[in-house]
Formats: structure tokens, sequence, C-alpha cells
């Protein structure tokens, strides 16, 4: 169990240390970065993209709207 | 809670705020409401309204989930349906054109998301902990004549649409994960190379400002594929040293430190592929012409 623990440490600090150094890009690197920078969680909320679209589906289904307003869109570069 | 309790939207009041239409005249309605009333300045935060344009409630920007949770469960209970009973859907109208962008038509859509990869100093709070985690993310917008382009150089090997390199070095190859970044001027790029062959991405740039307290030093790698006209994979990675921070991206880790940046290709019809590029912000036309 020990050495497991070990090999398992091993490499988690050779990974983290290649995404750290400037460790020259390769298939390997290249599949492992695109995990570690993932597509972002806002997706879990179907979010309406404007405000008029939200005050009609407002009105069918009688609900509040929540406003998510930020310098920068939510949604992209905020 | 939001998306069962709540008709959720998000956008970038910059736009709002400034529209001469339906759409910015009802959202200068709710706001006006609460504390940010002064539309020449930022009136970012979370709104809760009925379809009336009532505001419900105002939490600012605040990231505390207890807090957000408070402010949504007080909306809830303070709503009351019947008050918009006499309440008609607003018509859309004629958007005002001078903010109403949308992605390129048949083009395509990239979703970018970048991550700071190390070098943070302990963080200080809550809050600064959540920065030195967060993952930045944008859109790349591509023509439609650009991605005929792309599929050219991918069926014939060569240099990558230079216009199309020039704008991914300018507006994408930022560290945008502590707010909005300053974006890179056309002379700042002091070198972005990129070629295809068998599909495959590769290159590097250089970029800093004049005096040298920004910049970015990486390598790029990736893949591109295509079925007929159709562009189907668009996976890109760039990964190199970044150094320094903006006015909205303060607390940077000191010195140069690692910074990777991915991008894939998006839905284009989906909710967050509608975000403008922020580097398309109030000029879609300079974001497009960048290497000029």
């Amino acid at each position: 169990m020990a050495k497991k623990i070990v090999f398992g440490l091993t490499i988690l600090f050779v990974l983290v240390a290649n995404l750290e150094v400037d460790a020259q890009l390769n298939d390997e690197l290249f599949a492992e970065l695109m995990k570690v920078v993932p597509v972002e969680k806002a997706k879990q909320i179907d979010w309406y993209p404007d405000l008029l679209s939200a005050q009609k589906v407002a009105l069918q289904q009688k609900k509040p709207i929540f406003i998510w307003s930020m310098d920068g869109h939510p949604l992209g570069c905020t | 809670m939001i998306q069962e309790e709540f008709v959720p939207v998000a956008i970038d009041q910059w736009y709002q705020r400034r529209q001469q239409d339906a759409e910015g005249e009802f959202y200068r309605k709710i706001a006006a409401q609460g504390p940010r009333s002064d539309f020449n300045q930022t009136t970012q935060g979370h709104y809760a309204c009925d379809a009336s344009g009532k505001l419900l409630g105002f939490n600012g920007n605040h990231v505390d989930l207890a807090r957000i949770k408070s402010f949504m469960t007080k909306a809830i209970k303070d709503f009351d349906a019947d008050l918009c009973k006499d309440t008609k859907v607003i018509e859309k109208g004629t958007p005002d054109a001078k903010f109403d962008y949308k992605p390129p038509v048949d083009g395509l859509v990239v979703r970018v998301c970048s991550k700071v990869l190390g070098g943070y100093a302990k963080p200080k709070n809550a809050r600064a902990a959540a920065f030195q985690k967060s993952v930045g993310m944008d859109n790349l917008w591509i023509t439609a004549d650009e991605k005929q382009e792309l599929i050219k150089v991918v069926r014939e090997d060569g240099e990558f649409p230079s216009e199309l390199a020039y704008r991914i070095a300018r507006f994408h190859l930022i560290d945008n994960t502590r707010g909005e970044p300053p974006r890179w001027d056309k002379e700042q790029i002091k070198s972005i190379e990129l070629k295809v062959s068998d599909g495959h991405i590769s290159g590097k740039t250089s970029i800093s400002t004049d005096d040298s307290k920004r910049g970015y030093e990486a390598e790029l790698f990736g893949y591109v594929e295509f079925d007929g006209e159709e562009v189907t994979r668009f996976d890109l990675v760039a990964k190199g040293e970044f150094w320094g921070e903006g006015r909205h991206t303060p607390s940077a880790p000191e010195g140069k430190f690692p910074l990777a940046i991915t991008f894939r290709l998006g839905d284009s019809s989906s909710t967050e592929s509608r975000a403008i590029p922020h580097g398309g912000k109030g000029w879609i036309e300079g974001y497009y012409q960048c290497a000029n």
C-alpha cells in the first residue's frame, strides 16, 4: 500500500512539475492541459442570452427574473 | 435554486445600460431602482425583478454563497405573480445596431479558457483563493471566410491564416483569470508563428509591452480537422510564462508564472457562444481586422 501511495505521489509530482516548468508541448502534455484547463461549469444553468426573452418566459411561467449583470459577459470574459 | 425558482439571464451590462432599444430601456428601468443608477458607470451585480421590471432585490457582485442564497430567498418571498397579470410581453423591436453583435454567420465559435498553473503566494482570504483557482473564459469568433481559409491550409499545409493568428495573439493570449484584462496592441506582438502540417498546429509567440512590465512567451500546440466544408475539430493549447497584471486583474503572481490557455470548438447556437469576445467589446470591426 505504501509503495502505491509513493508511486501515486511521484506521478502527481511529475505531472504538476511538467505543467509548471518550461516543458516542451507534446501530445501527452497537450491532453493533460486540455483536462486541467476545463470548459467552465456555468453551463450547469441554462442562462437566457437577453433580458426580453427572459421577460417573456417569466410572464409565461409566473416566475421572477434573476439577472447576472457584469462588466464583461458572465459567460465570456468578465 | 436559480434554475428552478427564477428565469436566469446573463448579460454584460456595458451594453444594456447604453442600448437605445427596448431591452436597454427595460434594463435601465430595473437598475434605476437599485443603488447603481448612474448609467455612466457600472451597474454590475445580481438583480431580481418581476416581468413588469419591479426590482425585488440587488446583491452587488458579492460571491459569498450564503449571501446570494439569502438574496434569492427574499426575492422569491417578495415575488407576487398577480402584480404582473396586466403586464405584456415587451416586443424586441429594432435592436440598437451599435450594440447588436452576433456570432459570425456560418463561421466558428471557439471557447477559450485560461488558467494560472502556479506561482501564487498563499491567499489572504477565501475570495483571493477563489481567484487563484479560477478559469478565465472567452470566445474566439472566426468568420465564414476565415473558416474556409483554415480548411484550405489544412488541406495544403502551410502558414496559419495571418489575421486569425493575430486575433488569437492580441485578444486571447491574455491572463483573464482575475477580471477583465488589457488587450495587446499590435506593436506588442513581437512574433506569432503558427503553421499547420497534417492537421497539426504548432508555433510560438512572444508578446511584451514596451516597458516589459507585462508579457507572455508561449508555445502553441493543437489540431484542426475538417469534413467537407465544416471544421470538426479545433483544439489548441498555449502554454508559457506570463508576467504582469492589468488595472482590473490585480494580484497576479510575482514575476513570471505559468499560464495555459485552451481553445475548443464551441456550439455556435449556445447562449455562451453569443457572448461577444472581450476583444470586440464596443468595436467588433477592430476585433476582426486586428492585423492592420
